[in-house]
């Protein structure tokens, strides 16, 4: 059988989506599933870095399309995880580099061998984001609870339904829930309210994922850490476990503060 | 004077020689050695001459055999030769293409001779050459020399930090985690069959 397709996508830079499937793609191949993580960021590749993969980059997805190399050849495996694979972007190239039916081809191909295939979607609506929901059965938005990420958020869940994606789940990334009681931030409500799609997950602002960033350490691997334990949440529900979204709730002293107007 | 390949003339730091860049090279020989068998014992004194070559370029023999005119000549030392900026006419030897920048990330360099660079080459760059590769900066990103198959090419650096090295068929990586290399010229080449680093000189 088939593997199942996802692309991780939000429109706009730096909400994390790179982060995302880095995690992820971690996490699902502790569950032991075969999973292939595929960078489409070409010209700005980054999925490698945060896997402290870059060093064993030989041949990327673009010598693939151009059958400069086999398949194989290009895969990467995690020094982690046997069962987990890269497929880098070309840093020396550009978007144009790769055309959707080409990565159509390519992707149909990895899924035959893979349990999980997750593309890495650049930001933009473009051709580079064009190319990423090429092969895609289903499509993972990420956004922040800025107002800026939302509206990019939600012209993106709009692109993928005209493009047959019609059920996008949401992350929503860089939580900050003590700025969110003290109503500086936007609410996980009101985004989901806007953007009417299914929330596959809540991760929370967690500076541990700026080392885990830099030194190529996935944060799921760090048990302790809340966006670690987040991230774990998120791959559970992809594999169709019912996980409870984290409390990140107000406790009962808050609620009852603000009741009597302290707050 | 005859007014043609030839022409001297002089400052303050010693004598300047022009010769010039479209005369055949064996006639701009016999020129100077004529003109300094006319010109007797006026150039006495032991003098420098720095040589300017406009656009042409020359290879290592025909630099070796000026330098003879000039020694059996008389007792000079050429302490230079001169080129025009741009415009370098084809040798037929291995050239060099010079780099007066840093090569950043996404950005690539190749050529079929040498090349160097003045200016760091950053992670997620690439330099690949025919012959050797040298960094007058920091490698970070990936060096690919003798990419033809010339397997006594060498890539040094002021710095070596690289991503990777290759070294015609040979890759090598960096190690995983932090690099801490030493603050010295480094210089990777083929021993035995597997890349190796060493101090540029010890």
């Amino acid at each position: 059988m088939d593997g199942k397709v996802y692309v991780v996508t939000s429109g706009k830079g730096g909400v994390g989506k790179t982060t995302t499937v880095a995690n992820l793609g971690t996490g699902l191949a502790k569950f032991g599933k075969k999973v292939a993580l595929i960078d489409a960021d070409i010209g700005l590749r980054n999925l490698d870095v945060v896997l402290g993969l870059e060093n064993r980059i030989v041949y990327d997805i673009v010598d693939v399309v151009e059958k400069k190399c086999r398949q194989e050849q290009a895969l990467i495996k995690d020094k982690r995880y046997s069962s987990l694979y890269l497929l880098p972007a070309a840093q020396t190239r550009d978007k144009t580099a790769v055309s959707p039916k080409q990565m159509g081809e390519l992707i149909a191909q990895l899924k035959k061998e893979f349990d999980y295939v997750i593309i890495d979607s650049p930001a933009g609506i473009e051709q580079g984001f064009k190319n990423a929901i090429a092969g895609a059965d289903e499509a993972i938005v990420v956004t922040t609870p800025e107002v800026s990420a939302v509206r990019d958020a939600d012209r993106i869940v709009g692109m993928l339904e005209a493009e047959g994606l019609s059920d996008p789940e949401l992350i929503i990334n860089r939580v900050r829930i003590d700025m969110m009681r003290r109503g500086n931030m936007m609410n996980i409500e009101d985004m989901v309210e806007i953007l009417a799609i299914q929330l596959l997950g809540i991760v929370p602002e967690d500076e541990r994922i700026v080392v885990s960033t830099n030194t190529g350490e996935p944060i799921i691997l760090t048990e302790s850490a809340q966006a670690g334990q987040a991230f774990w949440n998120i791959t559970k529900r992809l594999e169709g476990e019912d996980v409870p979204l984290m409390s990140l709730e107000e406790g009962v002293v808050d609620r009852l503060k603000r009741f009597v107007g302290l707050k | 004077m005859g007014s043609n390949g030839v022409v001297f003339k002089g400052d303050l730091e010693g004598l300047i020689i022009i010769l010039d860049d479209q005369l055949d090279f064996s006639k701009l020989i016999a020129e100077l050695k004529d003109k300094f068998e006319r010109a007797g014992n006026f150039f006495n004194d032991d003098l420098i001459a720095r040589i300017k070559l406009g656009t042409r370029s020359l290879s290592i023999t025909e630099k070796k055999k000026l330098v003879e005119v000039f020694k059996k000549e008389l007792d000079f030392s050429v302490i230079e030769f001169i080129n025009d900026e741009t415009n370098f006419k084809t040798s037929q030897q291995e050239d060099t293409l010079l780099i007066k920048r840093t090569i950043r990330s996404g950005q690539s360099v190749s050529f079929a001779g040498n090349i160097v660079i003045q200016g760091d080459v950053n992670p997620g760059a690439e330099v690949v050459a025919g012959g050797d590769i040298i960094v007058m900066g920091v490698i970070r990103g990936i060096a690919h020399c003798g990419v033809n198959g010339k397997g006594d090419a060498t890539i040094s650096a002021f710095r070596l930090e690289p991503t990777q090295l290759r070294i015609a068929d040979h890759i090598s990586r960096a190690p995983d985690g932090f690099v801490n290399s030493p603050d010295t010229p480094e210089i990777a080449y083929i021993k035995d069959g597997k890349i190796e680093i060493d101090y540029l000189r010890k």
